[in-house]
């Protein structure tokens, strides 16, 4: 059994706003071993980012805030610590590489500059800085990085952007890179480049990477472990495997399905009905309960919310009827599946998914 | 980056012309004959076309004009009808008062101002914040003849570490107090626009970048948020510094300081025409100076402006 380097308990985060707090996080637990990935799925809305910048300590405040809830980095829970002694832990311990590299580098200073920020913050003895610059971008894979140090981001192509954000963000061989969906804004033939980059350095460095996506494709390929996330709870986490092969949670299966789908079918393809509720007024009993088509024939999704199960080795589920098919073989089809009942089901349009 | 300054150089010259032409019209758009402004209205009818024929005014505009634009590109601004001294001359004994005035006020101005609007911004809706915003609201408040008094009564009066008023010897020890009380109240603007372009930057992702690196607080703050909300406050700073340049009059009334301001005024005042027309292409050439240098520091501040 690998060790932890993060292991996240209960983790609970909001945002005030003027309809009272939007609890984004709301008791979420997972760890991370060394040269492994997880992935974290779920629709948009679901609390993703605001879990990937509450462990940092970096959810902007305010609005946000942490409520609750322990973030263990090799045991030290990082919540209890000075404010002040976070930046000691950001960048050495903890690297981040955000959504949109358009914006994320700072736009009035040189990319050389910009990496040997990281470079110098946490300097190891020995080695010259500029060298370890070039080394750092040579890593994420940025061509000719001697030519780089003096350029601008504006002169940077979105993909190559984010390639020097990778190299900020391991230059100074963090354990653990949280990765909020770092291909979305790029092109789609960047997007694989650059995760099978992040894969690679991931095994290569030993890194704990926390990939947050919402490609099921991505999940197959670059990831040993799961966590779906639903309106600011995991509902559930397994290996990559016994995922695909049988996943358990009502809302798991609609993704899959879902992602499926968009493969098989062109045009318009079936998503789960409804959307992530509102997290400022969740719905009573198991959150998932109004878009659940199980729960349409059982009256116990609307009582006590379920807790986490054991449903198999490293896999754990929080639904009181896991596994179970509703009528109409709602979930269990695919897209050539005989034409039936599909009670939980809307015909919309691929663009507007929301995943 | 010498080339966009050579640009922006050249950019500036057909605005010059244009306001010579304005300046020049001038002289039209007075109401009465200047000529008789000038001699008194019961000079004889020969005197006055002496005086036309003296002046250029018999010939047709455009020869007028550039007569004119020669004299004004030699540095011959004509003479005051009210002293009879060169209006050039005057401008020029007047300009290092108020270039003084300027300068000693722009730099409380950007220190207090940005100061505090940084210092606020990064404590956003907190007591500390809340105190200075509204501690810059009571000063605007305030009519900026009597913080003055207040100040010169203090410092001048009761402390007698500053001089009350006056040139004096023209030393700095003169302009500390006219600079401050006038640098404190432009302040208040810098500080308002340096806190709210400040909280926009804050909220910026590469700000989340900075943090994520590691890197300390006071460092994100300045190196990375300062730096982009200078792009923006440079061009409030540029007109600040030439809205100071071209004189004040208030502060300089009200602290007896031979400068720019004062002069305009007394001018206009007297419709000493010449001096008025000085004292509007000297406004005009600071303002368009200004602009090239607010583009020459905004290209400086910003990389992406050096492309354009
Ligand atoms: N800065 C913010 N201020 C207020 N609410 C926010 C802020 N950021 C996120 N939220 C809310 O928190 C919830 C979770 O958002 P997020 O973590 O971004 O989801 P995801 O990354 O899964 O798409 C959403 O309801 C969103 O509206
Ligand atoms: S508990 Fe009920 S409503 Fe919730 S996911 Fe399971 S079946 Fe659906
Ligand atoms: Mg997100």
């Amino acid at each position: 059994m690998v060790e932890d380097v993060l292991r996240v308990i209960d983790l609970r985060a909001e945002f005030r706003s003027a309809r009272g707090p939007v609890k984004a996080v709301d008791g979420v637990s997972f760890s991370l071993q060394p040269g492994r990935t997880l992935a974290l799925v779920g629709e948009s809305g679901s609390g993703k980012s605001a879990t990937a910048l509450a462990i940092p300590r970096l959810l902007p405040d305010p609005p946000g805030r942490v409520t609750g809830g322990q973030v263990l980095l090799r045991g030290r829970d990082l919540l209890e610590l000075d404010p002040d002694e976070m930046p000691r832990v950001r960048g050495r311990e903890i690297a981040m590489v955000f959504q949109e590299p358009a914006s994320a580098l700072n736009p009035v200073m040189t990319v050389g500059d910009q990496v040997a920020e990281s470079v110098r913050t946490h300097r190891r003895p020995g080695g010259p800085v500029r060298a370890a610059v070039i080394e750092a971008l040579a890593r994420a894979g940025v061509p000719a990085p001697e030519k780089r140090l003096r350029q601008y981001p504006h002169e940077l192509s979105g993909g190559l952007k984010q390639r020097v954000l990778i190299a900020i963000a391991l230059a100074c061989g963090p354990s653990v890179l949280i990765a909020d969906e770092p291909t979305t804004a790029l092109d789609v033939t960047v997007q694989a480049r650059i995760l099978d980059l992040l894969a690679y350095l991931g095994r290569r460095l030993g890194l704990a990477l926390l990939l947050i996506t919402h490609d099921l494709g991505v999940v197959a390929r670059t990831a040993e472990r799961v966590a779906v996330m639903y309106a600011g709870r995991v509902v559930e986490t397994a290996p990559v495997g016994r995922f695909f092969r049988s996943p358990l949670h009502p809302y798991s299966r609609g993704l899959l399905e879902a992602a499926r789908m968009t493969r098989d079918d062109t045009g318009s393809f079936r998503v789960i009905d409804g959307a992530v509720p509102d997290l400022a007024d969740l719905p009573s009993g198991c959150r998932f309960h109004p878009r659940c088509a199980v729960a349409r024939l059982r009256a116990a999704c609307a009582g006590p919310p379920p807790p986490a199960r054991e449903a198999g080795p490293g896999h754990t589920v929080e639904c009181w009827y896991p596994g179970e098919a509703a009528v109409g073989r709602a979930w269990a089809g695919c897209a050539r599946a005989p034409a039936g009942p599909r009670p939980a089901a809307a015909e919309v349009n691929s663009r507007s998914a929301g995943l | 980056m010498l080339s966009f300054v050579a640009r922006r150089l050249v950019e500036a010259v057909p605005v010059l012309l244009a306001v010579s032409i304005v300046t020049f019209g001038l002289l039209y758009l007075v109401p009465g004959d200047p000529v008789k402004t000038l001699v008194g209205e019961r000079a004889s009818p020969e005197t006055i076309a002496n005086i036309r024929r003296e002046l250029g005014l018999d010939l047709p505009v455009h020869e007028r004009y550039l007569g004119w634009l020669g004299k004004v590109l030699k540095g011959d601004l004509g003479r005051s009808w009210l002293t009879g001294r060169p209006v050039a001359e005057s401008l020029a004994a007047r300009f290092p008062v108020t270039a003084r005035l300027a300068l000693t006020a722009f730099a409380v101005s950007v220190l207090v101002g940005l100061g505090l609007g940084v210092y606020s911004a990064t404590r956003q809706n907190t007591v500390a914040d809340h105190l200075v915003r509204t501690a810059l609201l009571l000063v605007g408040a305030v009519p900026i003849f009597v913080m003055a008094t207040a100040a010169m009564y203090l410092f001048g009066v009761k402390l007698r570490v500053l001089p009350v008023s006056g040139l004096g010897d023209g030393s700095f020890v003169y302009f500390v107090l006219p600079g401050t009380v006038l640098g404190l109240y432009l302040s208040i603007y810098q500080a308002r626009m340096t806190r709210s372009v400040m909280l926009e930057v804050i909220r910026q992702d590469y700000i989340r970048t900075a943090r994520a690196k590691g890197l300390p607080e006071r460092v994100v703050t300045w190196r990375h948020a300062f730096r982009n909300a200078l792009v923006t406050v440079i061009t409030l700073l540029g007109g600040s510094l030439s809205h100071l340049l071209v004189g004040s009059v208030l502060t300089e009334t009200i602290f007896n300081l031979p400068g720019i301001g004062r002069f305009t005024v007394d001018a206009a005042y007297a419709r000493d025409l010449p001096a008025v027309m000085g004292c509007f292409l000297f406004q005009a050439v600071v303002f368009v100076v200004a602009n090239v240098l607010v583009d020459i520091g905004y290209a400086a501040a910003d990389p992406r402006v050096r492309l354009g």
